[in-house]
């Protein structure tokens, strides 16, 4: 966890050093962990904090577990509760990474540009390796990021019977997408 | 007296005590808390169940009803005491049997729910032999008891379990088909200010989230800043000094007017609170909320 706060706080001094980033409060994130035998485990979040520098290619995102808002309200206190996410003793997800090859997005030239990045994303105090590939989207001055990636649960210990019973996904999609200035 | 009715009258007694005893003892397990038959007319099986699991009974005005079972052992024993002495006491046992079948039932659908909910690792772990030497016993009292048909003691035995599972099913259809009421209608905990909001949670987070998570709040302020999530927007109140914000996701029913505001509009949002964390990234403390709406 210290690591994780370490590369936070660096990716943060990058941000006011060069002032080469691009951010915003509202990036969203969609959770997705749908089975045949249950189509209520899905959530978004919309207020997802993401930051990306175009200087070094470090980028990051932060949400609020609380804050994703699932169309029932039992499933939505099953997320949160002490088996699952516990999010009153893990408030965040996180991931900070960084761009692989930052020489093949062009920032400052209307494109899109797919790139990989390779990171750390942290659920429930776990830190586990993620490398996903993000797709830029530059125009008229505006950046745009998206991403789809999953993730095992039972690696950042979410494991139990209705996981095994197929009513949730062993593993969930998870889609970012951010318009960042 | 015949064979078969000193046989029979043995099974009575044998099952009315295996009922008491059993009743008072563990029937299921969850983690390390037992629950015993009385622990749901006492109360404390849903106060467990919603301090321990978050699964509370989704209509506690309805609790009252549970104090029926505790007649279980009261009517075991006047049952006995009535057969005992050669009279009639069909319906009394079987009024008491039928009310255990119903808890028997009751306990096993209830511990599945919360086995689904990532609680133990089998249902058959979970459940205590109390709960089958109760329901066995239970059968056999309604069996025994006089006087003899039957069509109804069958009719005694199979109630409870069926009203218990059809109960269970209405209510788990209800509950998984629930959605988020409009916002606008929710009554809100606390009207507050946006600035003396995020001042609150500077000062001590810990508290502020304490007070405000999971509630419906009222937060009146000025627009500082609109920003586009994904085909919605968002409103944002800033202190400018700390850069700390509260952000606010909106309810379907509310985005085309939010996309009406302009950036320094006064303007009154009710939404539900998903607290405050002091954001690494941004080196301030963010304040989520979702299902906002513009309060009229």
């Amino acid at each position: 966890m210290k690591k994780v706060f370490l590369i936070i706080s660096l990716v943060t001094l990058s941000t006011a050093v060069f002032a080469q980033v691009k951010k915003t409060s509202s990036a969203t994130i969609s959770f997705d962990a749908t089975t045949p035998k249950d189509a209520l485990p899905k959530a978004d979040n919309k207020t997802v904090v993401g930051e990306v520098n175009t200087k070094n290619g470090q980028v990051g995102f932060e949400a609020i577990v609380k804050n994703f808002a699932f169309s029932n309200a039992m499933i939505q206190d099953h997320f949160n509760g002490e088996k699952w996410l516990n999010s009153a003793k893990f408030p965040t997800f996180t991931f900070v990474g960084k761009i692989t090859d930052l020489s093949k997005v062009k920032f400052d030239k209307a494109g899109t540009y797919s790139v990989p990045v390779t990171g750390e994303l942290t659920v429930r105090d776990v830190t586990k390796p993620l490398t996903t590939t993000v797709t830029f989207e530059v125009k008229d001055g505006s950046l745009k990021a998206t991403t789809s990636f999953s993730i095992k649960l039972a690696d950042y210990g979410i494991t139990g019977a209705p996981i095994e019973a197929g009513k949730i996904a062993t593993e969930p999609a998870i889609t970012v997408s951010a318009e960042l200035k | 007296m015949p064979q078969t009715t000193i046989h029979k009258n043995s099974l009575h007694l044998l099952s009315a005590s295996a009922m008491l005893v059993s009743f008072f003892l563990p029937w299921v397990k969850w983690e390390e808390y037992k629950m015993t038959g009385l622990d749901l007319p006492t109360g404390h099986f849903f106060a467990t169940s919603a301090e321990k699991f978050g699964l509370a009974n989704p209509y506690p005005q309805f609790n009252f009803t549970f104090y029926l079972f505790i007649l279980i052992p009261v009517l075991t024993i006047v049952a006995s005491f009535l057969h005992i002495k050669g009279k009639k006491a069909g319906w009394i046992a079987a009024i008491a049997g039928s009310l255990s079948l119903t808890l028997v039932t009751m306990y096993a659908i209830f511990t599945h729910t919360l086995l689904d909910l990532g609680v133990g690792k089998s249902l058959s772990g979970m459940i205590q032999p109390s709960l089958y030497i109760h329901g066995l016993a239970a059968l056999l009292f309604i069996w025994t008891s006089r006087p003899d048909g039957i069509l109804l003691k069958t009719a005694w035995i199979l109630i409870g379990p069926i009203l218990a599972y059809g109960g269970y099913s209405i209510v788990k259809y209800q509950v998984e088909n629930e959605t988020f009421s409009n916002t606008t209608k929710e009554k809100p905990a606390y009207t507050v200010n946006a600035a003396e909001l995020i001042q609150e949670f500077i000062s001590s987070d810990s508290s502020a989230n304490k007070k405000y998570t999971d509630k419906i709040i009222v937060v009146n302020g000025r627009i500082s800043e609109l920003e586009a999530a994904d085909s919605t927007i968002n409103v944002k109140f800033t202190d400018s000094t700390s850069g700390s914000y509260a952000i606010f996701d909106f309810q379907a029913a509310d985005v085309a007017a939010v996309k009406k505001m302009a950036v320094g509009d006064s303007v009154s949002i009710k939404a539900s609170c998903s607290g405050g964390i002091f954001s690494r990234l941004r080196q301030a403390t963010v304040i989520n909320f979702k299902r906002s709406a513009i309060n009229k």
